[in-house]
Parts: C-alpha cells; structure tokens; sequence
C-alpha cells in the first residue's frame, strides 16, 4: 500500500481555521482526530550493487497511533532506512520532528516519539488503548484522514486468521484479513484498525481489487509492547523447523503411524535453532505443542481462529519461555521441552533483510568485495534469472559454505561482486559473484576476516582463493592503494563499510 | 571448454542472440513469417550477370526439400510426436549427394526433393547429419531418378571465406512463391558465434545483409560460381542480417563423413583463464611478455586427461603461440586459441608446449568428442526415453526436457549447473528427473515433488535411466516386491512413499486413463529409425524437435 500525497496550500488554509475552535480543556474521546497522528518519512535506500552509494530519498507518509506514554505505533516499513521523521497534527496542521524509539521489522512494528516536548505537542490527543481480544467474525472500523485533516471511518469484519508473511521473508506471524472497501487517502502506510473504540491492529497491505486488508493483530501488537516493557526488547521466539504435511496415507503406513492421525513431518532443522538445541531431528513427526494436538495439516485449533498454523503457538509466546512438544521417532513417541529463544536477522548467515545501514564492502583497486544479503540478489531485475545463481543457491543452502568445524554463528559470506577495469584489474574483468575462501592465506568468514588480511600482502601481492575451483587472482598491492585513492578523489564517498 | 554452454550457468538459459532458423516447420508457426514477405523477392529469371557462367545455371543444382516430419512431446514421452512439415533448400555438391541444413531435414519422417522447373517431386534420405554445425548431406533414394534429373547439373564446387563487402547470391526456396529466388547481398562480418540448431555449439559464421528468410535455408551462397556458404539462420532482432556458413566448417563436414559416418566436433575439454595481471603473473613466476594461459582444470575424460595439469600455463598448441589473452595468431588474425581445434577431427593428434611448476614441457593430446557436454545441447532424431511408475514420469536430464519442463528447483539447478565443471558425469551418466505426476488415487498427496532430480529408489543410488528401470520393474518380474517402494529426491522435503501392492493395481488404470502406450522406452537399440540409412551413428542423431519456447522457428 503506497498512497503519498500531500495536502496543498487550500488545505492549509483550512486547517489554520480548524485549529481556531479546538481549544477547549477537556480531552475528548478517541478517534481519528484525537488520536493520530501523520508520520512522514523520508527514506534513502542503500544501492546494493553500487554499495558506496546510497539512492535518492523518498517520502512516505502513514498515520501513526497514538497510545499511552504519548508513543505512537507504526508499521516498521514506514520507517526503514529513514533519514528524517515529521510528525503533523491533522486537526491543526503543527509539525514536530520525530524519532524512532523501538523497531522490530519482523513484526513490522515501530514505536515514534517527538525529538522533544512530546507532551506538549501532544496535549489535545487522546491516546488510545489496545485490544487482543478479537476473533474472526468481529466488526473492525479503519480509521484514515482527509487531507484537511477530518475523519474518514470505513467499516469491515475480520474474515480470516491465518499465519502468514508480513514484510520480511524469512518469518510468518498471525495476520487477519478484513473484507473492506477503503478509499485512497493521503498517508496510507500503517492506518489503525479499530475494534470497539480500541486500537485492534495496525494496516499491512490492501488489496483494492479483492477489497481485502491485511492486517496486524492487537496480539501482536500487544505482545510487542509488554516485550519492550522492561527495555530489554527480546523479538518474537522461533522454533527453527520446517515441515510438511502428513495427509499420504502410503508415506503414514511406512512411518508406522495410524492412517487417520495427526501430526506433521519435520523435514529441515535450522542448525543452532531451538529445535536443534532441544534435540528435534529431520524425520520427527510433530504430534503436539503444550498439550495441544496438531494435525496432519500442521494446524492447532484455536479458541478464538479455528485452525491456525502450529507456528503461532510459538511466536505467541516470550523468548525463555519452555514449551512442550510430542514427537514420534521411529514409531516412538516422545516428548522434548524447549527454551524458546529467537535468532534475530543479524545472526543468519545471509542477512534476510538489512535495514538502516548499508551492506559491509570492501574495495579493493578496483575488486569489490561484498558480505552477501538477500537484498543483494534481490537488487537485479528479475533476480531469479539474473543474480548469480550459485549466490541464490547460498541464500537457500546457508549451510553448504560451512566447513564441518566451522561456528555458524557469526558466519557470513564473502564474495567478489565484480571487477572495475582499473590497472589493478586487468584480466579480471568477467568475474563475478565468485564466493571467497581464503585471502593471503586467512580463511575469510565475514568481512572483518577480509580487513584483516588486505594489511598482509605477501612480497607486495594480495593472493585470492575462491571457494569453487575457478582460478586464483593476484592484485598488487601498491597498485591497489594508488588506484582506492584515485577512486576517492574522483568522488567515491567510501571505500569501505564494516558494520554490525 | 571450447563450446559455449549456456547452461553451465543455468540462470542463463536464454541464448545470446535471438536466432531464427529461415525453414522449417509446422504450419502453426507459419504466422511469423509475415514480416519477412516483404523481403522474399522471386527474381529466377534475372539476366543480369555477375558470373563466368550463366547465373541460371547454378539453379539446375538447387533443390527444393519437402520435409515432413514429426516432433516427440517430451511431455507426453510415450507418444510418437506430433506431425508437422516443413520446407527447405539443398544444392548438389557431389555424385548423388545434396548439402543441406540439419534442421531441415530434423525429426524426419519423409524427405521429398524437387528440382527446378520440375513438378515431380522425388524420394530423398539422409546419409549424414551434424547437429553441431547445422549441415546434413542428403541422397535420392532410387539411383534411376537421379541420373535422370540429375545425370547432367553440375555439382557446384566449395569455394573459400569470401571476403568482407564482396557481394555474394543467396539462392533458395523461400516463403513468398513457388519458384526459385536470388537475392543479394554484401559480407558484412566474419565472427564466431552461436548455430542456435543445437543452442550451444559455437563456430564460424558470416553475416551478409541479403534478406535470408524461411525456405532458403540450406540454399547455396554464391559468389561467382563457387559456394561460399550455406544459408542457415537470420536475427529476429535486426534487419538485414542473414547469416551462412562458411566453407571452413562445409569442407570440414564432408571431410569428417567421407567414411560414411559423423563423429561430432572435438574438444580440448578444459578451463582456462587468462594471464594478463601483472601481479598475477609476478606471483606465478611469469616474465611480463604477455605468453601464456593458465589451465584452471582438466576435464576428466576429456582429450587433454592425463596430457594437461590443472595449474599448467598453456604456451603453444600446435606450434601456435598462445597469447596471455588466450589468443593465437592463424593467417594473421587473432583467434581463440580452440580454434586450433575447430579444424581437426576426432583422433587427430595436437602438441602442446606448457609450463607445469616452471618447467618447459611438451605433451600431445589425441582429440575426441567431450560426450559429458551433450546434456547442454538440443537433440534431434532420437524418441525421448523415459520409466513411468504409479503415474509418476521419470526422464533423463537433457536439453529437450529442460525446455520442456521448468527446473526452478535450487538443488537440481545447482547438479545442472555442475554437472561438467565439478565433473559431476564421472559417477553420473545420466541425471534422472521426476518430470511429471500423472493424477491417479495413488499418487493424490505426492505433490510439489515435480521436477526433481532422484537421488534412490528402495535405498540403491540411481545415476541412469537404467539403473531406475531396473530398480523399479525388476522387483516386479520377479514377484518379489518389497512392502514400500521409496523413492527419494535431491531436495525434496519428504520422500515419496508407495504400497508396492497398490502400485501393481494402480497400473492399468492408469495406462488407459492417460493413454500411456508404454511403460518405458530405454533405449534406441530397438527403435527404428524411418528414414535415412540405418547407421549405427546416425540412430544417435537423426530426427526430432522437442518444444523449445526460446527457439524462434519459422515455418512455411
């Protein structure tokens, strides 16, 4: 959902007259006008390809919600990348510069604040609260804003829970769909879901043609806020499995279990996740969670959705948490209990998403050096087709560049992206996306690993290995420092970026 | 490697150019012919001359090929293919014996020729086809008719590479009319590129600004009265631009078949890298003089096995030196080093001077075709081999069943893109694929399993079509089948799991419901071939054409 536009200069004519009758003490009840706020971001993307550069800026407006703690609740995708943060009053126009307090983009939940004197600017609104307690069938209302700032309430009914990707790709959380008919209006991005005068979740994406919105739950909505609560955020706990379902009734026979049973058939185990910690192996089969029985599906029954994908039994849950699970192993039920945990985006071994900061390179006279992310691969036009396919293969087999000894955690991989014709690059000019095993000798592990071993060029000469048996490269050294400060000079902001 | 394959990066699958073949095909296609009308101009009888002889004399030896033929569905294997035609353009270059283009003559059930001015149309047959470099040699089948329609046309001589904006003839049977057609046009470039007939082999062409559109395919290019090339493929993405090929690559067809049978172009079958980093070649301990190309790998199996080392600096092959950029000086121009090898045949011999750990060495290799690389290439002429089983469709991985069938899956793609350079085809001959589920009560909750590649059956590794036939039928014949049959796959999440009993039940059903007439097809040694003369070489590589959605083919 991207609808910016910005009111013009009528529009503010109108709302200086607004502002004239809304003194009044007493706060009134909530509602769009009390209790939103626009949230305009500017965002500047990083270029992946180019990754001393950063793209041109965009803004992008949402509505933010006012709730207790004069805090406002956004969607995380507003405020990605961002690089300045106005909030503005709708009933009267007053700007104020904003900043981002608490961010977790797999939930694609943001907590915005004023720079400063948030209770003055917020003095007229009302915050409001957040209900959980929702279930398919309810009535919702949407709350959005005209551009001179008056309400616009558009009614719908949850008509679906089910368990799916919000923005990122690598986690699935709880989601509704809301039959609803929404207009186009100024700021579209996280427009808040009202149930019963409270706060019922936050909007994730509408589709005009089908009428449906997708939409964050107060659950999860609610279930970030208590994490934030004691200021040691801890993120949503994973389980680090993937399964598939156990309707074959031939491939059930062979695995020894009743025709007519549940449970479902674990076939990856993320190494280092909780599953593998607890001891979960391919092969299990999933029978139940906390007593509670999951189908040949993979779906529990909930008290307030039906059925619902097992995953949610997890990620409704707190980090530390110990949850329950039956298994069958070779015909033998079991049971494990594990600790939840939740392996945040920075610990995989290609970053699913990167947000805020650029990816980590190194030039090199000419040889860039990558750590590889999805939003590498995802850069090209039609990616699938046209990003290096053995770096695709990497980001859906993150385990295949592990050496049997080798730590997972704190693993990345480092890949020569291209090569600059520079006179440090001659006969290099057709690699590419060439994965990195060894620099002068050193493992290379992560990009710090690669810092390191550019300071030790041996007789003068950087030596590179590559992980596939395509041929080593050589690049002078001296050659390198002469060709890094032309690149300078000629306006390339930055050599390098070592970040985590 | 010498050939370009496309797929050994499997992400780009997409050929260099949009090449069009000028003949062929199907009356489906016949649509996309339109534009080239325009250009398709019927000039027989011109009297303008720029020959010694009377041009119309070279149009006794010109004959027009009929093809009608029959293209296998490597999605239904099981089924004989689909009938479709076509038509061509071929020239007398010997006693009884007419050049041509392969793809004309492709996937043939009958060959027709006419000659000029007359209505009969005769039996034809192939007696060799190259699918490498496009050429097919063709003969009448009763010698009466040749002599009699053929006893008195001069066989029209090879000529040499013509040179750039000479003006050359293209004369041939292109869409537009029923009589012949000449057209002209200049040399406008002499390259190495693509021959789309096979998507992968790369050799000599010439490209010449006269209109070459469906039909004139296989034709003579004539300057003077000398051929200077066949007509053979166009550009659907410029104008102007019809391609031949040169007579370096006809001598060497016929010269390669004078004993009556193909045997392919040969291949050095290594990696190479270039040496012109001067960092790279101080720490190899090369003087900066620009000789030398590193041999990043030795294929195994490969001519150069056992001659060459992975790490060796190439310095001449024979007698040429190799430059750092990989280049060697032939006639005074600079070409790729595999050149050298473009112009020999298979057991010729080529010397080799190389650096291995600094030391000046020597070495011969004898040349032979690299047969790993076949995967990659396009096959025509043979029935597709396939074993079906509980509805499920297995096929052996080649170029016609990834056209066919979309490999997205990341692990078959990897085994793909792998399969030669990490010299996967050592212990792998053929690389099984579950092409296809056909829906029955037994197969119902297999799904999302299409398109992998099978790593066992029943615990045994399958690595040919062979191996999976008998790991499947064999327990069958001898009435001993095990309890469940299990099938894994490379990536797949679950393994596929049947109740051996209910796969015997679920057969016939299954063969009458989607018309399945066999259950298997093995090998070509009990399949006839229809046309040509039954060698055992040319079983391998005569007729057929799969669904190739990047193949721009235009029919008439």
């Amino acid at each position: 959902m991207n609808s910016l536009s910005f009111p013009g200069l009528r529009t503010l004519a109108i709302l200086a007259s607004i502002a004239l009758t809304s003194t009044s003490s007493a706060k009134p009840d909530p509602s769009p006008t009390a209790s939103t706020i626009w949230v305009t971001a500017t965002e500047q993307k990083f270029n992946f390809l180019q990754p001393w550069e950063k793209t041109a800026p965009q803004r992008k407006r949402g509505i933010g919600t006012l709730i207790e703690g004069n805090r406002l609740v956004i969607g995380a995708d507003l405020i990605a990348n961002t690089t300045f943060i106005e909030l503005e009053r709708p009933i009267d126009g007053a700007k104020t510069t904003g900043k981002v307090i608490a961010r977790d983009y797999e939930a694609n939940l943001a907590i915005v604040v004023p720079v400063e004197n948030a209770e003055e600017f917020f003095k007229n609104n009302t915050p409001i609260e957040i209900t959980d307690n929702l279930a398919v069938g309810d009535n919702v209302a949407i709350w959005q804003l005209e551009a001179e700032g008056s309400p616009v309430i558009t009614s719908g009914v949850i008509n679906r829970a089910e368990i799916g990707r919000y923005t990122v790709p690598h986690r699935s959380f709880l989601r509704f769909n809301v039959r609803i008919g929404l207009e186009n209006k100024t700021g579209g991005y996280s427009l808040p879901v009202i149930h019963g005068g409270k706060l019922a979740g936050v909007l994730l994406t509408y589709n005009s043609d089908e009428q449906v919105a997708r939409v964050i739950p107060g659950q999860i909505l609610s279930q970030f806020l208590t994490d934030l609560e004691d200021g040691n955020y801890q993120g949503f706990p994973n389980l680090g499995i993937a399964t598939v379902q156990l309707t074959d009734d031939q491939f059930r026979h062979y695995l020894g279990l009743e025709r007519s049973g549940d449970g479902v058939f674990v076939s990856t185990i993320e190494p280092g996740s909780c599953a593998d910690e607890v001891g979960i192996k391919v092969g299990d089969v999933l029978t139940s969670m906390d007593g509670r029985p999951i189908d040949r599906r993979g779906n529990y029954t909930d008290e307030a959705f039906g059925k619902l994908g097992f995953a949610h039994l997890i990620s409704s849950r707190a980090v530390g948490d110990k949850v329950k699970i039956d298994l069958i192993r070779d015909g033998k039920a079991l049971q494990v209990e594990a600790t939840l945990k939740h392996k945040s985006p920075s610990e995989y071994i290609v970053d699913p998403f990167l947000f805020d900061r650029g990816p980590n390179f190194i030039m090199a006279g000419g040889l860039l050096f990558q750590e590889l992310t999805r939003d590498y691969l995802t850069s090209f036009r039609d990616w699938e087709k046209n990003a290096p396919f053995n770096l695709q293969y990497v980001l859906a087999n993150p385990e295949s560049v592990l050496d049997e000894n080798d730590d997972p955690s704190g693993r990345k991989v480092v890949f020569l992206s291209y090569a600059i014709p520079t006179p440090a690059t001659i006969g290099y000019e057709r690699i590419r996306g060439k994965i990195i095993d060894k620099v002068n000798g050193k493992r290379i592990t992560r990009i710090e690993d690669l810092a390191s071993a550019l300071l030790t060029p041996v007789d003068g000469i950087h030596h590179i290995e590559f992980l596939d048996n395509s041929a080593d490269i050589f690049i002078d050294d001296q050659m390198v420092q002469t060709v890094n400060k032309r690149m300078q000079q000629s306006g390339m902001s930055q050599l390098q970026r070592i970040e985590r | 490697m010498r050939s370009n394959h496309p797929l050994f990066k499997f992400s780009n699958m997409k050929p260099s150019a949009r090449l069009l073949h000028t003949c062929l095909l199907s009356g489906a296609l016949a649509l996309s012919v339109g534009p080239n009308l325009v250009t398709a101009q019927v000039v027989a009888e011109t009297t303008e001359s720029v020959t010694d002889i009377l041009p119309s004399a070279a149009y006794e030896s010109v004959i027009k090929i009929n093809n009608s033929s029959q293209v296998a569905d490597y999605r239904t294997p099981w089924n004989p293919g689909n009938f479709s035609g076509g038509s061509g353009t071929g020239f007398l270059v010997g006693e009884n014996r007419f050049l041509t283009n392969a793809h004309v003559v492709s996937n043939s059930r009958r060959l027709l020729v006419t000659k000029h001015g007359s209505p009969r149309e005769i039996e034809a047959r192939i007696v060799a086809v190259a699918h490498d470099c496009d050429l097919a040699l063709l003969e009448i089948v009763d010698k009466e008719d040749y002599k009699s329609f053929f006893g008195n046309v001069s066989k029209l001589a090879i000529g040499t590479v013509p040179k750039l904006e000479s003006e050359v003839r293209v004369i041939g049977y292109p869409v537009g009319g029923e009589r012949i057609s000449v057209t002209r046009g200049v040399v406008s470039r002499i390259d190495f590129s693509t021959y789309s007939h096979s998507q992968t082999d790369q050799h000599l062409v010439v490209q010449i600004d006269a209109a070459i559109n469906p039909g004139n395919s296989g034709g003579p290019v004539l300057q003077k009265d000398k051929v200077v090339g066949v007509a053979f493929q166009g550009l659907t993405s410029a104008d102007n631009t019809g391609y031949i090929i040169p007579t370096p690559v006809i001598k060497r067809f016929l010269k390669d078949v004078e004993d009556g049978s193909y045997d392919h172009y040969v291949d050095l079958a290594i990696d190479e890298f270039p040496l012109m980093n001067p960092a790279q070649r101080k720490a190899l301990g090369l003087p900066n003089d620009d000789r030398g190309m590193l041999v990043v790998s030795v294929m195994k199996n490969g001519s150069c096995d056992g001659v060459l080392e992975d790490g060796d600096v190439l310095m001449s092959i024979d007698g040429f030196p190799v430059f750092s950029n990989g280049k060697v000086k032939i006639d005074g121009e600079s070409v790729n080093m595999h050149e050298v090898v473009e112009r020999k045949f298979a057991g010729d011999k080529v010397k080799m001077e190389f650096l291995r750990n600094g030391e000046k060495q020597s070495a011969t290799a004898t040349l032979k075709q690299f047969l790993p690389a076949d995967m990659y290439r396009v096959v025509y002429g043979v029935r597709p081999r396939f074993v079906t089983v509980a509805g499920l469709v297995f096929q052996p991985l080649d170029r016609n069943v990834m056209a066919s069938h979309s490999l997205s899956d990341m692990d078959a793609r990897n085994i793909i893109a792998d399969y030669v350079s990490e010299e996967l085809y050592t212990e792998w001959p053929e690389i099984v694929v579950l092409t296809e589920i056909l829906p029955d009560a037994i197969n119902t909750d297999v799904t999302g399993l299409e398109d992998l590649i099978v790593d066992e059956v029943n615990g045994t590794k399958i690595r040919s079509l062979q191996q999976l036939y008998d790991a499947l039928y064999k327990p069958m014949s001898t009435g001993k089948l095990p309890e469940f049959t299990v099938i894994k796959c490379i990536g797949a999440p679950r393994p596929i799991v049947f109740e051996s009993d209910r796969i015997l039940a679920a057969h016939q059903r299954i063969r009458q419901q989607y018309g399945v007439s066999n259950d298997y097809f093995l090998d070509y040694e009990n399949y006839e071939v229809p046309v040509a003369k039954p060698t055992e070489e040319s079983s391998d590589d005569t007729v057929i054409l799969p669904d190739e959605p990047e193949l721009l083919e235009v029919g008439e």
